[in-house]
């Protein structure tokens, strides 16, 4: 059986495959809005209150994530770490703007169900990236 | 009033500095691990994506819970 012709690469790290952090994010978004509707059932003000907080942690953190995979493989450790930076920078002002928007915006808000929904992502989050952790990597 | 904007500031300052720190370390640490070791650098990068995720969890809170001082708790200090 001919073998195919391996595909150069010029990219450092180009082979590496890419971990698949945006199933977090998939994952975050499918907990938030069927538990927001549930809620929503009860008290329409925690619903949405819930979705605000929940979407200041999901959104901040799909940029990050999709900053800090950007590049990949150890001859890039430089670009990787400087990427992150910004990743985190940029993940904190969106956090900061978007708890601004909401506290500042949205009347009436509960501030517990904001928290609620925000600390429910953040577990997903780190739960996620635990996973990521330990599956064996495919590429 | 005004203590709960010097609060609200504290809160965000003390903590960004906090985070700063960590990931600054992590990143840091990131850059060694993958020199010393650069076939661990794909599983390095996903230790340092969890780690980040950690590091700079509490003072994002913190940025909320002063948000929600200066807007919620005294809104008419912070307008």
């Amino acid at each position: 059986m001919a073998r195919k012709p391996l595909k150069v690469v010029n990219t450092p790290g180009a082979n590496i495959a890419r971990p698949p952090v945006h199933r977090i994010t998939l994952v975050q978004l499918a907990v938030l809005l069927p538990l927001c509707l549930l809620v929503a059932l009860a008290d329409e003000v925690r619903a949405y209150s819930l979705a605000a907080g929940g979407l200041v942690a999901v959104l901040p953190q799909a940029w990050f994530a999709a900053r800090a995979f950007q590049r990949r493989g150890a001859s890039a450790a430089q670009a990787i770490a400087r990427n992150s930076y910004i990743g985190e920078v940029g993940k904190f002002l969106l956090s900061a703007v978007g708890f601004a928007l909401v506290f500042a915006m949205v009347r009436p808000i509960n501030g517990l169900a904001v928290f609620a929904g925000f600390l429910a992502m953040l577990v997903i989050q780190i739960l996620g990236s635990w996973w990521l952790l330990r599956r064996r990597p495919t590429g | 009033m005004e203590l709960v904007i010097i609060a609200a500031a504290i809160m965000m300052g003390l903590g960004g500095l906090g985070a700063a720190i960590g990931v600054g370390l992590l990143g840091g640490k990131l850059i060694e691990g993958s020199a010393r070791q650069p076939e661990l650098a794909p599983k390095l990068q996903t230790t340092f994506f969890l780690g980040a995720g950690l590091v700079d969890a509490i003072p994002i809170i913190g940025v909320g819970i002063a948000m929600y001082l200066i807007f919620v708790v005294a809104p008419g200090v912070g307008a």
